[in-house]
């Protein structure tokens, strides 16, 4: 059986149709994380012996207003995040639907 | 200005329709989801009628050659920028020289056929009688009077590139009609209605209809049991209006849509009320939908209830950015 890191592009190929924007892969080596660029493509960034995958911190974020919290978009039953995700600075987490009756 | 980079079919420049021409023989074209594309103007700080493309078939591709704000409404589609996705019925700032992606509408709660692309300042063509709506029967209005084809150049009016984002629920999940799980279409009785056997007329109203292939712009063809009248009629043409549904020999209704001619013969057995109109200008090819019977008073209501969701949205969205801007 070989190991994962042999098969980096075949895991790229099946990354590239999914909403998973980084996936990291650690061994007793090391690790590898592959990052999805803008254009679809995933960039590859070798992690050191030892890497432990980062934690995330709890963060709260304020409501801008008064409203329901939609966790996706009404068109698309998918949310744009999931719990554990990791996050870019900009981007969409959930949605407040103001002035609704 | 924006730039038409796939050779897509249909892909037309409409406003909300060049009302009043019918007296001169000239149909009144616009947004076959008036109310969508209205939406997407108001996302993007026009005004509820400037000029945007209408995109049925799909993907469309276009490039923003200076710095602007879209928004994406109508059929729930896969919307990129520059590969990233992007949501509909949401204003999306874009850089000059990013490219827009519009996919095939998608699977969900709210099934459609046609989307609208408004970029702020609106689609700035020259207007003709009084819209910028493409006619294609006549030739008239748009972008040179013809659908869009890869290469086009469509120039912007005046407008900030920057605006507060924010997005709307689509107008069809706000007001949803549906009768036995299918959507609906209020309708009133049309002159030949009663010309028509009792059966025929049971039939029509208690039936559900078939979007067939054989559907357009111009008129859907419905396909469900025959609609027979009860004796043969011969009638002269007559001026007809958009939601028209005409009964020729075979039984099968046809219901004008917004590029439908000014006049014809065929008797009429309902006319669908203009603020449903849009409703079934979303139905895809093969979708099946339930006519209901109102009346005068009920289609006035209805033309209202769309008049006060989009007196709301405008509100809300400018609550939204001058709280923003403050």
């Amino acid at each position: 059986m070989s190991a994962p890191f042999d098969h980096l592009d075949k895991i790229t190929d099946w990354l590239k149709p999914t909403d998973i924007d980084v996936f990291e892969l650690c061994g007793r080596e090391g690790g590898v994380r592959l990052s999805r660029l803008a254009d679809g493509s995933f960039e590859r960034t070798d992690l050191p012996a030892g890497f432990k995958p980062r934690r995330a911190e709890g963060v709260i974020l304020p409501s801008p207003g008064v409203g329901i919290f939609l966790y996706a978009h009404p068109l698309q039953p998918a949310p744009p995040v999931r719990i554990g995700t990791a996050v870019r600075q900009g981007q969409v987490l959930g949605f407040l639907r103001i002035g609704c009756c | 200005m924006i730039t038409v980079l796939s050779q897509t079919p249909l892909a037309t420049v409409q406003d909300l329709g060049r009302a009043g021409a019918l007296r001169w023989g000239v149909g009144t074209a616009g947004a076959m989801d008036p109310m969508a594309l209205a939406a997407a103007n108001l996302l993007v700080g026009n005004d509820a009628g400037a000029a945007g493309i209408e995109i049925q078939v799909f993907p469309f591709e276009a490039r923003l050659e200076r710095d602007s704000v879209l928004a994406v409404t109508g059929a729930s589609c896969a919307i990129t920028l520059d590969g990233e996705p992007a949501l509909p019925w949401f204003s999306i700032e874009a850089r000059a020289g990013q490219v827009v992606r519009i996919g095939p509408p998608q699977a969900g709660p709210m099934p459609g056929a046609r989307a609208y692309l408004c970029v702020c300042g609106g689609i700035d063509v020259a207007p003709v009688l009084n819209s910028r709506s493409t006619q294609l029967r006549g030739a008239i209005g748009g972008f040179e009077g013809r659908s869009l084809r890869s290469g086009d150049r469509l120039p912007l009016g005046e407008a900030a590139p920057s605006i507060a984002p924010a997005g709307l629920m689509p107008w069809l999940m706000d007001l949803p009609l549906a009768v036995d799980g299918l959507p609906a279409v209020r309708a009133i009785r049309a002159a030949e209605h009663d010309a028509f056997t009792d059966e025929a007329q049971e039939r029509f109203w208690a039936s559900a209809w078939t979007v067939t292939a054989q559907s357009d712009r111009y008129g859907f063809r419905l396909s469900g049991p025959a609609i027979t009248p009860k004796a043969p009629m011969e009638l002269r043409s007559h001026g007809i209006v958009p939601g028209v549904v005409q009964v020729p020999h075979g039984g099968q209704p046809i219901v004008q849509m917004r590029d439908a001619q000014p006049s014809g013969g065929y008797p009429k057995i309902a006319t669908i009320i203009e603020a449903d109109l849009g409703r079934l200008g979303q139905a895809p090819i093969g979708s099946r939908f339930r006519f209901v019977e109102t009346d005068w008073a009920g289609a006035i209501g209805a033309l209202d209830a769309n008049e006060a969701w989009l007196g709301k949205a405008e509100r809300l969205l400018s609550l939204h950015r001058s709280r923003r801007a403050a």
